[in-house]
């Protein structure tokens, strides 16, 4: 019934989402921005998303990985919470980044709820698309998603 | 479970929105599939092509069409296209942000998609991602395209009704006219009835139709942002029946699209691309070898 037809590499999805009551997106605009330019897919929500809006969306753009960006102080809540709804969807193999102003004591919790890495202020974009490189090589058994069994995070 | 087990359709039939999405990917990226048996009774899908301008206010206009399948209880789908970079093929896909019923709602399911590359404004495989959404029993299915240059005639090679958007601010209407647009457009909409000049705007159109001798499409007023003239376009979008005007057309733009579809999907295409660029091919050559794929 169906015919497989191989092609060039497909594109890779990357989702950049604001969950939460956050009206900063100047990072996330260029966080999307450079990951255009070096040749992914990027969908980017808009503002004030719900952890249930960004996993919906994940789903419907069959995303690959999800960055998420706060300023606002939640993210100890709130990227905990999307990891979280997205092994309940089943999408354990979503590789999850985070970004924006967030404390160095809080990374372990948040590398333990499901996120591979975490990008403060002023990180060279270079970082994040070789984060994204690595990430796509270590991950060919879905290890690294945010439901995989890997501790493995960027630092 | 893999894609080619038939339970995964069946799966995708009954409402498994990851399946649906995985298999819409893989689609994308030039699986064919044939549903044919599925599609029998998929003859009620309304397929709406939503054209125009960048900045008349698509999304927001299709923001209400979704609002208004929703309260009908009909499940409705979208494909957004937005255009990739010319350099490295990525793409920034935006349309979504102005969807406020996107995220929110089981009935709707809502797709960005990049062209790809391809220099026609429709993406190649569009036609077989409408036929997987039919199948999954989606009864509204809108394109929105990604509003720019004169290949968006191409819309109708994949959509059964077009919709025109036009805005005040959205420049000349000579601009329509040039690109054909307006020649297969089921109903014209002149957005943003809000700002200054929409009235003007409409009187524009509605004078530039009269001077063509084919039967005229509506044209509706409306406010994507107020609400005003929504009810207007739904009736209108209520009367209107599948296309059967510029037939010769329709049929050259899926002659077209199919050719370009696969064209960008042969094995080889890269590999031709890469010789013409290095000179290793010149254009004649590189015809002569696509002529002998084909045969």
């Amino acid at each position: 019934m169906l015919l497989p037809r191989q092609i060039m590499a497909d594109p890779v999805r990357v989702v950049v989402a604001k969950p939460g009551l956050d009206g900063h997106d100047r990072g996330a605009k260029v966080v999307a921005r450079a990951l255009r330019d070096a040749g992914y897919e990027v969908v980017y929500t808009g503002l004030r998303r719900t952890p249930e809006q960004i996993v919906r969306t994940v789903i419907d753009e069959d995303a690959s990985f999800l960055g998420l960006s706060s300023l606002s102080g939640a993210h100890i809540h709130l990227f905990p919470k999307v990891c979280k709804l997205l092994r309940e969807s089943g999408l354990n193999d979503v590789i999850v980044f985070g970004g924006g102003i967030i404390p160095e004591s809080d990374h372990d919790a948040l590398f333990s709820s499901g996120i591979r890495a975490i990008f403060g202020p002023g990180t060279p974009v270079d970082e994040i698309l070789a984060f994204i490189a690595e990430a796509i090589k270590l991950n060919l058994d879905g290890d690294i998603g945010c439901g995989g069994n890997s501790s493995w995070h960027w630092s | 479970m893999s894609i080619y087990d038939s339970q995964y359709l069946n799966d995708m039939i009954s409402g498994d929105r990851i399946k649906l999405s995985k298999l819409l990917t893989s689609v994308e990226n030039g699986l064919s599939l044939d549903l044919d048996n599925y599609l029998e009774n998929g003859n009620h899908v309304e397929k709406w092509g939503v054209t125009g301008p960048p900045g008349a206010g698509k999304s927001t206009l299709v923001d209400k069409i979704v609002e208004n399948r929703l309260s009908r209880n009909q499940k409705v789908a979208v494909l957004a296209v937005d255009p990739s970079s010319p350099l490295t093929g990525g793409a920034l896909l935006g349309d979504r942000l102005r969807l406020s019923n996107a995220d929110d709602h089981e009935s709707v399911y809502f797709r960005s998609m990049s062209t790809r590359g391809n220099s026609n404004a429709i993406p190649s495989r569009i036609g077989s991602m409408i036929d997987v959404l039919s199948v999954a029993g989606f009864e509204t299915i809108i394109v929105e395209t990604v509003g720019s240059g004169q290949a968006e005639v191409q819309i109708c090679s994949v959509a059964d009704r077009i919709l025109l958007v036009e805005s005040p601010i959205s420049g000349d209407i000579i601009q329509a006219e040039k690109a054909g647009v307006m020649e297969i457009s089921d109903i014209i909409v002149v957005n943003k009835s809000d700002l200054e000049g929409a009235e003007q705007k409409l009187s524009q159109i509605r004078s530039s139709l009269e001077f063509g001798n084919s039967e005229t499409p509506p044209v509706v007023l409306v406010s994507a942002i107020t609400g005003e003239g929504i009810s207007d376009l739904i009736t209108a979008m209520d009367q209107t029946e599948p296309s059967t005007k510029s037939v010769r057309a329709r049929w050259i733009a899926r002659l077209s699209a199919e050719w370009h579809s696969s064209l960008i999907l042969n094995p080889n295409y890269e590999s031709v691309v890469e010789g013409l660029c290095n000179g290793d091919l010149d254009m004649k050559s590189a015809l002569n070898k696509f002529q002998r794929w084909s045969k």
